[in-house]
């Protein structure tokens, strides 16, 4: 029953943070992993199958003062609180290392007094806010239309191949996650990918290659 | 005949470095909204209702039409600018941001004088974060300059100009569900009516232009409403940024008046086909707008009448070209995978009928699909058309009507009583593709 008590010891370290006032002399615990005992799944002739997976689920989050005086310059940009929700979600992200954990989407509706069913709501509608963390380099392929009458799903292919992972998934070294997107917007300079923020256009299998060689030094 | 000769720039021009202010200006930056604020407010509707301008965004609606619905009074109004641009195929918001920036903030700025305006959000979708950081500076610029901001060139009027950062939902580009992304909401789009114009953001009347609609709007406001509206077609007139894509030489975004043939623009403007190929489809405005054959092609022009003519629409005036090698079934399983990803689930129709038309489309792009999934394509795009609170869900049947009506021996061709005379290989590993 060892989970149970990690379980229990978290529960306590939360809520001993909540923003009361009287508890603010406890020291924050930076860095802290709940893990889940097991996540189980249903094969095709209906037999339990149970993982022992220590599944990252919580990761303690809060904002730093710097993002904190952003978030407020933000809130004064519209006319209700709601509004600010998409560009603290970013400040979150941006933070929490290119993705949002369930600690970051707390972070972001009580900063802005929302309730985080809303906040989870919204950031579960979009793609761009990563839900599970991603690897240093996001890899974002765009598979629509022109890009592959181009020859996209080449270079996609050529990419699961050689980093040996698909769609959403992350190496093992935590370096590259590969996404599989809709138009990037870049028809004109078709086959397109995202490197997390950078445009790289008009791609061919060398050109891929080589930024790829580019990023791992 | 409307053609390319003769046809000077004004939405992107030649000039290096116009996304600074002082460039800008030497070429005659902000010279609209300097006679737009010595006009009065009707006055400035007037102009653009007389320019003749329709909306740049993919449904065409006259723009002076739409500022003149907003109500009068004291009321808090906004604007909204659509800078999502989502539609596979459509690429031409981004260059205004990154070569003339200015001239979209010269014509924000006209709209929200001409309907008496204090905030303008620019929304702007989350991948364009290069073309976000380039508009701040410039608007940066123009907030130095007193051209945005408080007391406006000294005539009272203030204006405050706001970028808002989209984060990858192509049904963000639908208004209203701009508007639900706006205000924090989750991005369902709403119900109309009532009419943004009259409950809109934050329950204020707001009005929203794509942000190539309002650069025009800069561009009338210079050169004037008569020399505008004698810009290629009659009933659809102004300059209008192509974006050509696909399987052309020279793929890109290209300025000319509206009206003029797809075939110059293909032959002549992109430089041909690539590889001396064929031609076997064009999409003539985006993915959501119907597809055309050769022999359409052959008589299409660039404007509203000219795309009815042969049954397909302007949208946002992206050309995809598409050479005879194209399979169009895969193709066109491309585009329905895309729509049924971003449905955004709100409605019955379009949240189960994207779904049913990539898993449909995808028995054709394995072999293994028959007459009866035929009819079936065509029933469940008949049930999802005008169904649906926003125009997803016809944006996502229309390109699968028109494909597998107009290219029908394609289709036919791929189906499994046909795979013996189409010599088809029947495999286990293209079944289980699907």
């Amino acid at each position: 029953m060892r989970s149970k008590s990690i379980l229990q010891i978290l529960k306590i370290l939360d809520s001993s943070h909540k923003r009361d006032g009287n508890d603010s002399k406890r020291p924050l615990p930076e860095f802290c992993i709940y893990l889940k005992p097991y996540a189980f799944d249903l094969t095709p002739d209906l037999t339990l199958v149970t993982y022992n997976l220590p599944l990252i689920t919580y990761i303690m989050f809060s904002f730093t003062k710097e993002n904190l005086q952003r978030i407020e310059a933000e809130k004064k940009k519209y006319p209700t609180v709601e509004s600010a929700v998409m560009p603290v979600l970013w400040i979150a992200q941006e933070q929490n290392g290119n993705w949002l954990s369930e600690a970051a989407i707390k972070a972001t509706a009580d900063v802005l007094d929302l309730s985080p069913a809303h906040v989870i709501g919204v950031a579960s509608f979009y793609t761009m806010y990563n839900k599970q963390p991603v690897g240093k380099y996001h890899l974002q392929v765009c598979s629509n239309i022109s890009c592959s009458l181009l020859g996209a799903k080449k270079l996609i292919h050529h990419l699961e191949n050689k980093l040996a992972i698909t769609h959403g998934e992350t190496t093992q070294d935590g370096l590259y996650t590969f996404s599989e997107v809709e138009c990037l917007g870049s028809c004109g300079t078709a086959p397109a990918m995202q490197i997390n923020d950078d445009y790289h256009e008009n791609l061919t299998i060398e050109k891929m290659d080589e930024l790829l060689k580019g990023l791992e030094k | 005949m409307i053609s390319l000769a003769g046809y000077e720039k004004v939405i992107l021009p030649d000039i290096p470095n116009l996304n600074q202010i002082a460039v800008y200006e030497k070429h005659g930056g902000y010279e609209g909204l300097k006679k737009a604020v010595a006009l009065s407010q009707d006055d400035v509707i007037n102009e653009v209702k007389k320019s003749g301008l329709r909306g740049r965004g993919g449904a065409g609606f006259p723009t002076g039409l739409k500022w003149s619905f907003m109500p009068k009074g004291d009321k808090v109004r906004y604007l909204a600018c659509n800078g999502d641009e989502g539609e596979p195929g459509t690429f031409k918001d981004r260059q205004i941001f990154e070569f003339n920036p200015h001239l979209f903030i010269e014509g924000t700025l006209i709209a929200c004088y001409a309907m008496g305006i204090k905030t303008a959000y620019v929304y702007i979708r989350g991948e364009y974060i290069k073309w976000i950081n380039i508009l701040q500076a410039s608007l940066d610029e123009a907030y130095a300059k007193g051209y945005v901001g408080q007391n406006i060139l000294g005539k009272g009027f203030n204006t405050d100009i706001v970028i808002h950062r989209g984060a990858g939902a192509y049904i963000c580009g639908e208004e209203s569900s701009l508007m639900n992304s706006l205000e924090g909401k989750r991005p369902y789009p709403r119900i109309k009516p009532p009419f943004p114009a009259q409950v809109g953001l934050w329950g204020q009347p707001t009005t929203i232009n794509n942000i190539e609609t309002l650069a025009n709007a800069a561009v009338i406001l210079r050169k004037g409403a008569d020399w505008y509206s004698k810009i290629g077609a009659e009933k659809h007139p102004g300059p209008v940024l192509y974006g050509i894509s696909g399987h052309v030489n020279k793929p890109g975004v290209y300025e000319g008046p509206t009206g003029m043939s797809l075939k110059e623009l293909i032959y002549d403007v992109a430089g041909g086909i690539k590889n001396g190929k064929k031609l076997k489809a064009v999409i003539p405005g985006g993915s959501s707008t119907p597809i055309l054959t050769p022999e359409s092609v052959e008589k299409a022009t660039m404007d509203a009448d000219g795309l009815r003519a042969v049954g397909t629409s302007m949208g946002t005036a992206g050309i995809i070209v598409m050479d005879e090698d194209t399979d169009l079934v895969e193709a066109l399983h491309i585009l329905s995978k895309f729509y049924h990803h971003e449905s955004c689930g709100q409605c019955t129709p379009c949240r189960e009928g994207t779904g049913w038309l990539e898993k449909i489309v995808g028995k054709f792009a394995a072999g293994i699909a028959n007459q009866q999934d035929y009819d079936l394509l065509l029933k469940i795009c008949a049930n999802m058309e005008g169904r649906t609170v926003c125009a997803l869900a016809d944006a996502a049947a229309w390109p699968v009507r028109n494909t597998i009506t107009r290219f029908k021996e394609e289709f036919e061709a791929r189906m499994i009583e046909n795979k013996n005379k189409a010599g088809w290989d029947y495999s286990m590993k293209a079944v289980s593709g699907v």
